[in-house]
């Protein structure tokens, strides 16, 4: 009887095979399958009359990408861009969500319920609105001058910081959300616990708290340095045409150029890049456990 | 205890992000009722004829509803195969859940750019492009381990003694989980449809990818003609869609609690 | 030591502690007593400076801390749970009340050792805390209290959640630290058998009131109300009505015996409720046989056994006499071997029981 069952699959065994296996379609046909065949297209040959020479194999795109110096640059300016939202992101994410955790009521409330709204809103109105409040004639610019912090309109569209803001505001409302779900977990005996033995407000943030989301800062940092070199939008409709990233690229070689080994090439360098970085730093830094859970 | 930890000037921080977090959507409805025509702030008079020039556009009307076509259909799939999945994976062992998990959760992390690309090239092969469901499935990429995540987490908060129960009395598995599991986690199930509906509807880098003529979402339109001109009517749209997710999320902050659902997502 | 004056703390409309002086002496341990609910955590934790009082002062060795934060009160606590750091090592705990003090590593290194020793964890230093036994992390917590040097030491039920063996060695374990470090203690516990073994002094704790402060022995023996009897010592509390005052004073019992009441007759007005509280170990009990031989003049009743349960150091009783249940406690061999079923004479002296009025108030 115990051998028959171990080696015939057992009813549950194959009813929970049954339950995933939409997760497992869903996920292997749009997500893996196409990723495996960027990669095909990222390995055949370029032509000047359509997308790519089908069933060529050649490594025209990695060449393509390896030897333009503009490729370089935009590369590094990309990582350069992720890397500078990212630790703004994480920070704004921290301190936010800490304070709406600290927070009661409607206080409390009101911080997450602006953060989930800000979240559901679509970039493109995001953005279209980031460019109106922060132009020079716009409300931030007329604070600013208002309580004397600028007496010339400080330009903040346009720009890089123009493309940082932009891209802040799609990634800050993960970063929360990513940094409260991990705070909610904690135990507020062990703030009173910190309090009680001499820590003031800092003590505890230091020791108590900053420990405590670490996970949750992972994600935040993950979700945030992931979409920040994909940065599409942002850069295009609040950067000067000079803050062009990996993203704006690849859509010019696909939509524009009909190169698609090159843009296909491109695609799976960044991709590399991304998840090599993701993998180094989660290494180094020991959180892919907690980053699963989270 | 917890309001004392936050002293005058970190509060005075978190009040100026909240207002910079919370400003553009605020000025955007703002701007939908400038009667002026032009796209500015604060409105110099209030008008609603850029509503009625939206009833008026085709196109719009169009985009409004491939938005929630789309975002309808992604709801719909990303909220039964997440409701699988949290079943399934409850019988996994760790190691295996943890793969099911990060395989779910991969395309999360996937620039939208780079997925907009690879649906692409995969989609075109079979004249799939800029189509309903090209949208649908590459949309439910990242609804679904969202809807997921939550639906495991109203899961995690279920007595799930009370499901054996119903079966050792009798019910078969459709009828426990139906009868049993259901209602208790109706709270769960809800926010996880939503998210999911509220994620494709906001979706806009692949959309821009996948979607053509006949298929352009209201993202979409309103960033064409964003490139083009700066048309009153997107600030219309845009109200109006920030005015839904915003119902959409009070709604869902009623039924499971703001906190809480925070913290699932 | 430690000065409480009036000290009340609410929650909207729910008065968690109302009005409660008391002086906790120096070195003693002040037990604090009472039932889930009566404040008494809630007043713990005013004088550790995480509730804010409505009303009143909390004074620690003459200096007002009323309004002073938690960080700088001389006080340390002992959570109900413990509350250690899980992101860090024992000896990190430890080790962190002189870390927030600006003590540099080595020399808080070294006084973590010492703290460790006084609660022989020393073995554990290095472990973390999540993989310590219940009793462990008690320990643990202690020693990270008791590092600080506090003026007084706040324990918030510290053993409710160790299992009923390990919370008597524990008992014992604290007395000796007491014993060692002569740090003014205030402990909260909702369990008697902990707060007479602990407790220099306790006190009673209900509905947000301190209703009795004294010795174990002292509260024991002579209750101040109603509440603090039937929380303290008697299961036996019934109601009578007052059949007689100028006569002397005579009660009627629910079970339609006279029996007289020793109560200042001032007191008491013809046709009131008597509450009457025998304790368990004061009744005797004796087969009816005997009783028949009794004159009957004194206080006693006829009963019969319902339950007979043998508990090693005694026997306990349950009797019913018509709808009142009475139990009672004597010594091994001195039940005369009863069994349930038995009919049996319940003797009782007037003047060992206690009586209190309709409002709880002790008559005597």
């Amino acid at each position: 009887m115990s051998t028959r069952t171990r080696r015939l699959p057992s009813l549950g065994g194959r009813r929970t095979l049954a339950l995933l296996a939409p997760l497992l379609a869903l996920d292997v046909l749009v997500f893996l399958v196409p990723t495996a065949y960027l990669l095909r297209v990222s390995l055949t040959a370029r032509t000047p009359g359509g997308a790519f020479v089908e069933g060529s194999w050649a490594l025209d795109g990695y060449r393509y990408v390896t030897e333009t110096s503009l490729v370089h640059e935009i590369l590094a300016f990309t990582l350069f861009f992720a890397v500078l939202v990212t630790a703004l992101a994480v920070a704004v994410g921290v301190v936010y969500a800490y304070a709406a955790w600290c927070a009661t009521g409607w206080t409390r409330t009101l911080l997450l319920g602006g953060a989930v709204c800000s979240l559901f809103t679509t970039l493109v109105v995001k953005l279209f609105a980031v460019l109106l409040v922060y132009s020079p004639q716009g409300l931030v610019n007329d604070l600013l001058r208002a309580v004397g912090l600028a007496s010339e309109p400080v330009l903040l569209v346009d720009n890089l910081a123009g493309a940082v803001i932009g891209q802040l505001y799609i990634v800050v409302p993960y970063a929360i959300l990513a940094v409260y779900a991990v705070l909610s977990s904690l135990n507020t005996q062990l703030v009173e616990a910190a309090r009680d033995l001499g820590a003031d407000g800092s003590g505890v943030f230091r020791e108590v708290v900053l420990p405590h989301v670490r996970p949750g800062i992972a994600v935040a940092a993950v979700i945030a340095f992931t979409w920040s070199v994909g940065a599409y939008p942002a850069p295009l409709l609040l950067g000067s045409g000079s803050e062009q990233t990996v993203g704006i690229l690849v859509s010019q070689l696909l939509l524009a150029r009909f190169d698609w080994p090159a843009a296909a090439a491109l695609s799976v360098v960044t991709a590399g890049t991304v998840f090599g970085s993701l993998l180094v730093v989660l290494w180094r830094l020991d959180l892919a456990g907690g980053l699963l859970d989270a | 205890m917890r309001e004392r930890l936050l002293n005058a000037a970190g509060r005075g921080v978190v009040a100026v992000l909240l207002c910079l977090l919370v400003l553009p959507l605020a000025v955007v409805v703002a701007t939908a009722f400038d009667a002026s025509g032009a796209v500015a702030f604060p409105p110099r008079g209030l008008s609603t004829r850029w509503f009625s020039a939206l009833l008026a556009s085709s196109t719009w009307l169009q985009a409004l509803l491939n938005s929630l076509v789309v975002a309808t259909g992604t709801s719909a799939l990303s909220t039964a195969v997440g409701v699988a999945a949290a079943l399934g994976v409850r019988q996994l062992d760790e190691g295996r859940r943890r793969a099911v998990v990060a395989l779910a959760v991969l395309p999360l992390l996937v620039p939208g750019v780079i997925i907009g690309v690879t649906t692409l090239t995969l989609f075109s092969q079979f004249g799939l492009q800029q189509s309903y469901v090209a949208l649908v499935l590459a949309h439910s990429l990242w609804a679904t381990p969202l809807a997921f995540s939550v639906i495991q987490a109203s899961f995690a908060r279920f007595d799930w003694q009370l499901h054996e129960a119903a079966l050792d009395l009798g019910a078969t598995p459709i009828r426990a989980f139906t009868g049993v599991v259901a209602p208790n986690v109706r709270a769960g199930l809800a926010v996880a449809a939503l998210v999911a509906f509220v994620v494709s509807l906001q979706e806009f880098v692949i959309a821009l990818f996948l979607s053509g003529p006949d298929t352009r979402t209201v993202p979409v339109a309103a960033w064409n003609s964003l490139r083009q001109s700066l048309d009153p009517v997107v600030s219309v749209v845009s109200a109006l869609l920030l005015v839904a997710v915003v119902g959409l999320v009070v709604v869902v902050g009623a039924l499971a609690g703001v906190g809480r659902f925070a913290s699932d997502l | 030591m430690l000065e409480l004056d009036d000290l009340t703390v609410t929650y909207g409309d729910l008065t968690a502690v109302d009005g409660v002086s008391l002086n906790v002496r120096d070195g003693e341990l002040c037990c604090l007593l009472g039932p889930s609910g009566s404040g008494k955590s809630t007043l713990l934790r005013a004088v550790a400076g995480f509730e804010p009082p409505d009303r009143g002062r909390v004074r620690i060795d003459g200096q007002d801390v009323t309004d002073m934060p938690p960080h700088r009160r001389p006080t340390s606590m002992v959570f109900q749970d413990w509350a250690l750091f899980p992101t860090k090592s024992v000896a990190e705990n430890v080790a962190f009340g002189p870390k927030m003090r600006g003590v540099g590593r080595a020399d808080r290194r070294a006084a973590a050792q010492e703290a460790l020793k006084l609660v022989e964890m020393t073995d554990y230093a290095e472990a973390d805390p999540t993989d310590l036994s219940g009793g462990q992390q008690q320990r643990v917590a202690l020693a990270r209290s008791l590092i600080v040097e506090p003026d007084l030491l706040l324990l918030d039920e510290p053993l409710s959640s160790l299992d009923r063996g390990l919370r008597e060695t524990m008992q014992v374990e604290l007395k000796r630290i007491h014993d060692r470090v002569e740090t003014t203690m205030l402990y909260v516990t909702h369990d008697q058998n902990e707060a007479f073994t602990l407790g220099d002094r306790l006190g009673v704790m209900e509905a947000g009131r301190l209703v009795q402060v004294g010795t174990p022995e002292a509260v024991y023996t002579d209750p101040v109300d109603r509440f603090v009897e039937s929380f303290l010592g008697s299961p036996n509390l019934i109601t009578c009505r007052v059949v007689d005052v100028d006569e002397g004073p005579t009660v009627e019992t629910p079970f339609g015996v006279r029996v007289p009441a020793p109560v200042d007759p001032d007191r008491l007005t013809l046709g009131d409720d008597l509450v009457v509280s025998l304790r368990p170990e004061r009744l005797s009990v004796t087969a009816v046989p005997a009783a028949a031989t009794d004159g009957g003049t004194g206080a006693s009743v006829l009963a019969t056994v319902v339950e007979r349960v043998y508990r090693g150091s005694d026997v306990r009783l349950r009797l019913s006499v018509d709808e009142t249940e009475l139990f009672v406690k004597r010594p091994i061999g001195a039940d005369g071997g009863l069994a349930a079923g038995d009919e049996v004479t319940v003797r009782w002296a007037p003047d060992e029981a206690t009586y209190f009025d309709t409002s709880g108030a002790r008559c005597r």
